[in-house]
């Protein structure tokens, strides 16, 4: 059950376990992290270029940095576990009285969040061929 | 459903943000990340998004995450300082400001580029009906 506290000391004692107080404090770190990282990727890649500008090419040359490889997997990693666990206090909230619903609609939600976390990393780091001159 | 005031109006509309944000995340992810899958797979896709309803959308997506970053702030404020809980509907009206100037910016940037015919958007959009009539007009 999420937390709903007005303080740290708060959340500590209303903490039915300690893992639940683990994934309070991290939705404020990871939060904070985001939200530098999300708009400084906005800027840089939607208002100073357009993002028609990303084509394959641009993509695939983008990748070649592994600096940018790095910055994306923290935004794509810290994103979605940020999202899923927000998504998992909204789930327990709308099936508070429903236990089977709440398992069933968790796991396709996990199961298809997780193919895509896959698919993202593999994304990365997975080296795509440049594009071959005149092709 | 929701009868309080503007706290809960600011918990709805973080949890709304943060919903609409993780469904975009996945598509952007599945979307671009499809360039290990193929010049031509990721072209279509890149194609399809450029349909003028979906970058007008874009702008929507700027603005989801303003809020929830603006708002995600003032949760940490609240959390953690006590004039934070003292002022935190002063902040929320902060929060939407900052959240309309956000989208604003995204709006002034990405207009032009969406409905002037421009060389980029000539090309990009060119494949589908609606901006090639526009185009050819």
């Amino acid at each position: 059950m999420a937390i709903k506290a007005r303080s740290f000391r708060d959340a500590k004692a209303q903490a039915k376990s300690n893992p639940e107080l683990v994934w309070w404090v991290f939705m404020r770190l990871s939060g904070m992290a985001l939200v530098v990282l999300t708009m400084f990727h906005l800027f840089k890649n939607y208002i100073i270029v357009s993002e028609l500008e990303w084509d394959w090419a641009s993509v695939v040359g983008k990748y070649g940095e592994v600096t940018e490889r790095l910055y994306l997997l923290a935004l794509l990693t810290l994103g979605l576990t940020h999202g899923t666990n927000g998504l998992r206090y909204v789930i327990d909230d709308a099936t508070a009285k429903n236990p089977v619903a709440r398992f069933w609609i968790k796991s396709l939600a996990y199961s298809v969040i997780g193919v895509i976390l896959i698919f993202g990393i593999l994304a990365l780091f997975v080296n795509v061929p440049a594009p071959t001159p005149g092709q | 459903m929701y009868k309080g005031r503007e706290g809960q109006w600011a918990f709805f509309l973080h949890r709304l943000s943060g919903l609409a944000l993780l469904a975009y995340l996945l598509l952007h992810t599945f979307s671009i990340g499809s360039v290990m899958l193929g010049e031509k797979f990721y072209m279509t896709i890149h194609e399809i998004y450029g349909f003028v309803l979906f970058r007008l959308g874009l702008i929507g997506v700027a603005g989801a995450v303003a809020y929830h970053a603006f708002n995600g702030i003032r949760i940490i404020l609240i959390d953690f300082t006590d004039w934070g809980v003292k002022i935190q509907r002063q902040l929320w009206y902060g929060v939407l400001v900052l959240a309309v100037i956000a989208t604003a910016v995204a709006a002034v940037y990405n207009l032009p580029r969406i409905f002037d015919n421009d060389p980029l958007t000539m090309r990009q959009t060119s494949s589908n009906p609606v901006a090639l009539a526009k185009v050819v007009r």
